[in-house]
């Protein structure tokens, strides 16, 4: 079931109501309707893939527990490994099996028949989850996980089929036994609010506009002569429908957790105006850097052991997050330039800047040079991110390259050559919106709705302005918020799917 | 982690006093745009407005799929604008004998096209369709579908299936959505100027003309070509088919015909004529006979009866505004698609009808001929392409001066 739809809606006013109606009568009955509400969310698309979700539930919980109950070192070793064997296996035969064998079958030249299999929609999510579960368990850091806290926690509907990907120990107190499972009539004020933002970013704000992206993608795929101006529209707005996109997702998902009263951690931040990639990384699918940090990074060494090894394990991780996204040669080449910028990063920040201390003084001690420095790492990073987004969003590899060497002046088509001046004014509002207005995270910061949003410190001391615009439970907000909703609402028809439900 | 917290965040007492706001706000707008679009719906369904409901643009692409199922036609229109604009429901109808339904939509892609045509398949009453070939061989556009269409209010989704919830789907699209609004002001307008007795051009753009002020360069080139285009032209040897680029949505029809031939049922396809004067549109000779081909091969185990028109070549029609000197042209209208009285004469020539009263007798005597039923299909081409050619080339050269 996809949020943006009438269908979604109708499921919430039932999930709601009859969650309201138990917390006045059985409130300790509102966890158990959760979870039915949330196995049939995820049973309406194909009924049959609920026994994937519950076998790998059921599969994962009897891992977790086994690790719990076992002392010897060794023996916890191998049973994680299976966990992760296993977990691995799921995903590698729903996900990358069709990948494996046409990819087999161009290098071995075979002939192998590719099979058709049906991606489950959200299994990299709900099997991630899992994994970073099984490791905290085999670390000692999860001693205790009653199975309806497990079922709860992996298939809260919210949260399901796009993230943001929930750590156990930023749930489960949440779950806690003496929980009261009531509708909160603040809660649902805030969480209704915040789902209207997201609706919007959704329906009116991106969705009209996917069409044009892809007419320039459509074109590049036909061999049409692409501009130099073309291939950065393309980037660039692609950029910009994926995060309105994912962020609108986002947004949604943290707004109908906390109607609830359970908060989701944070998983976008403005990630456009960072001025590294780094700082990139740290504002964009926050959820999703964060398990790459702590179940790829540091495994493989982190930044503790040497340029060469930090490289080394940036460039695997930033590739395999890059294979998570999709089964495709090309998801790699974005994860492997993603790995690349953020060496980079290292390499500047580890080699050169020592070497220019000079610099980073003058920068430091002129404010206006300090402006220009940000403007330079704000500009570049977009460029950075924007080029390699058609990776991402090309249907095949030479159709990515035709528009990167487009994009790199290397084409032999004019500037402008197809859609380039009808896409240009389309593309002004998403700058002013992504560089000049306050994130919505920064508009509910203070409402308590949203984990580790104090950890962004423009959040927690807004400036004056944006306090004036933070939600507050007024009834000028409440006007806002319903207009934003209806408007939403009424243009939800003709809606692409969200980008990160085939991941 | 503490719950309390998060409770306390925001009061109960605010909380209540803004959702009762946030819900009072909500169930007004939608309270006052489902009473307006439901009165607008009674007026889309009345037999009389049809002309107004199927020609004029607005939010067809949500509405026309609820309409064909409504009023059950015998035979339907697919494709782009340039089918929209020529097939008055009002005119045509009676002309062929057939309740004619317009199911065409403006800027309509390739896809877009065959998932109308697939929902309407199951209609028993439906006895031929009427398939724009330009809007699927010559799309100019590169998208697969376009704001407003929604694959949920098809009759089944794109594996067949029939949709779940159609009805309450389609209830709320024409009471609530977006689509709705958009659609009835657009048409309300049109019923409103119709009723004060305003001009049919006024509020139904397909009745407009084409002004040919400022176009007395291209006409005098063009003029210049007519005793050349009357002289036969030797056989187009040309490329073989087999070295002409083939459409690049030509599966789309494939598609089509996947679902048409099997019924009992008449399919006319054709080529749309374009207006000399101001360019033709679709010059490739590649899109046409790939076109005949690809028909000309479904035709054996095809159940339906193929019929395929290309009326896009020099005639009295496309060559409007030449033979004698018009401020406006009768055929076409200000954008250069085909009027309604096109649609007349093609629908007239598709189904075996006389042409109206008053029309020129050189629009009798070639004005499109069935491509699948004669032997000479591909040569008449090759030759129409070459005399397009030569006209374009005179409408260049004239703008180049």
């Amino acid at each position: 079931m996809v949020f943006a739809s009438q269908a979604f809606l109708a499921f919430l006013a039932v999930t709601l109501g009859v969650y309201w109606i138990l917390g006045r009568t059985h409130e300790r009955a509102g966890k158990a309707w959760i979870i039915v509400a949330s196995l049939f969310f995820y049973g309406y698309w194909v009924p049959a893939y609920l026994f994937l979700l519950i076998g790998s539930i059921v599969a994962n919980f009897s891992v977790v527990r086994a690790l719990i109950a076992t002392r010897d070192a060794r023996l916890r070793a191998l049973i994680v490994t299976a966990g992760i064997v296993f977990n691995v296996g799921l995903i590698a035969y729903y996900k990358y099996f069709a990948f494996l064998v046409d990819s087999l079958n161009i290098v071995a030249h075979t002939d192998f028949k590719v099979p058709g299999i049906v991606l489950p929609i959200g299994i990299s999510f709900f099997t991630f989850q899992q994994t970073g579960m099984l490791v905290d368990a085999w670390k000692g850091r999860l001693t205790k996980l009653p199975f309806w806290n497990h079922l709860f926690l992996v298939s809260f509907f919210p949260h399901l089929i796009a993230g943001p990907i929930v750590a156990q120990h930023e749930m489960l107190p949440q779950l806690a036994a003496a929980r009261r499972w009531f509708l909160h009539p603040g809660r649902l004020a805030v969480g209704a609010a915040l789902f209207s933002a997201g609706l919007f970013k959704k329906t009116v704000m991106i969705d009209p506009f996917a069409p044009h992206i892809d007419a320039i993608y459509n074109a590049a795929a036909r061999g049409d002569p692409i501009g130099l101006l073309d291939g950065w529209a393309a980037g660039v707005g692609y950029g910009f429908q994926v995060y309105f996109d994912f962020s609108g997702y986002s947004d949604m998902a943290l707004g109908l957790a906390f109607m609830f009263g359970i908060r989701l951690p944070l998983n976008f931040f403005s990630p456009y105006k960072s001025t590294s990639i780094r700082m990139f990384w740290r504002r964009w699918h926050v959820t999703l850097s964060r398990f790459l940090r702590d179940l790829l990074f540091i495994p493989l060494g982190g930044s503790r052991h040497g340029l060469l090894r930090t490289i080394a394990a940036l460039l695997v991780t930033m590739g395999l997050g890059g294979l998570w996204h999709g089964a495709g040669w090309k998801f790699v080449i974005w994860g492997l330039l993603h790995g690349a910028y953020l060496s980079v990063n290292h390499l500047w920040t580890r080699l050169a800047l020592p070497r220019m201390g000079w610099l980073a003084t003058t920068v430091r001690e002129s404010p206006r040079l300090a402006r220009v420095a940000e403007a330079g790492g704000l500009l570049l990073t977009f460029a950075a991110v924007s080029f390699a987004w058609v990776f991402f969003r090309a249907p095949d590899i030479g159709t990515a390259l035709r528009l990167a060497g487009a994009m790199l002046g290397v084409s032999h088509s004019t500037v402008g050559a197809t859609v380039f001046p009808g896409i240009l004014p389309k593309l002004l509002p998403y700058f002013l919106v992504v560089w000049c207005l306050p994130n919505t995270m920064q508009l509910f910061g203070r409402t308590g709705a949203i984990l580790h949003v104090e950890d962004y410190a423009v959040a927690q001391e807004p400036p004056a302005l944006l306090r004036r615009f933070a939600f507050t439970p007024t009834r000028a907000w409440a006007v806002c918020a319903a207009l934003v909703f209806v408007t939403a609402w009424f243009a939800m028809s003709n809606l692409s799917p969200f980008i990160y439900y085939q991941f | 982690m503490n719950d309390r917290k998060t409770i306390e965040s925001v009061d109960a007492g605010a909380g209540r006093r803004f959702l009762w706001t946030f819900a009072l706000v909500v169930a007004l707008i939608a309270a006052a745009v489902a009473v307006v679009n439901r009165i607008a719906y009674r007026q889309m369904l009345l037999p009389e407005n049809q002309s107004i409901v199927q020609l004029v643009d607005g939010w067809s692409r949500v509405y026309k799929p609820i309409l064909f199922d409504y009023f059950k036609p015998q035979v339907s229109v697919y494709g782009a604008s340039w089918a929209r604009d020529a097939f008055d429901p009002a005119t045509i109808g009676p002309l062929i004998g057939l309740r004619l339904f317009n199911h065409a939509v403006s800027g309509s892609t390739p896809y877009e096209m065959r998932r109308f045509v697939e929902s309407s398949l199951d209609d028993p009453n439906l006895k031929a369709v009427v398939l724009n070939l330009d809007t699927v061989l010559r799309p100019n556009v590169d998208v697969k579908i376009k704001y407003g269409f929604d694959e949920a209010l098809l009759d089944n989704d794109p594996s067949g299936r029939p949709t779940r919830l159609l009805a309450a789907r389609r209830t709320f699209a024409t009471t609530l959505s977006g689509a709705a609004i958009g659609n009835n002001l657009e048409m309300l307008h049109a019923l409103r100027a119709r009723d004060s007795g305003a001009d049919v051009s006024d509020y139904i753009e397909s009745y407009d003309h084409f002004d040919f002020a400022g176009h007395e360069g291209d006409i005098q080139k063009l003029r210049q070509q007519l005793p050349r285009l009357a002289a036969p032209l030797p056989p187009e040897a040309g490329l073989p088919l087999s070295q002409l680029p083939v459409p690049p949505y030509a599966q789309e029809l494939e598609k089509m015909l996947d679902g048409l031939c099997k019924l009992d049922i008449d399919i006319h396809a054709y080529f749309t004529p374009d207006l000399a004067v101001k360019g033709s549109r679709g010059r490739g000779l590649a899109e046409t006979l790939h076109g005949l081909d690809l028909l000309r091969r479904r035709q054996p185990g095809c159940r339906a009866r193929l019929h395929f028109y290309n009326f896009n070549y020099p005639n009295a029609v496309t060559l409007d505004g030449l033979a004698e000197p018009e401020r406006y042209s009768r055929y076409f209208r200000s954008d250069g698609h085909p009027r309604p009285n096109i649609g007349v004469l093609m629908a007239a020539r598709m189904f075996r009808r006389p042409f109206p009263d008053g029309t020129p007798a050189e629009i009798g005597a070639d004005f499109g001929v069935d491509l699948l039923a004669v032997d000479d299909a591909e040569a008449r081409l090759r030759e129409q392409a070459r005399r397009v050619e030569q006209l374009l080339a005179a409408v260049h050269s004239a703008g180049v001066q």
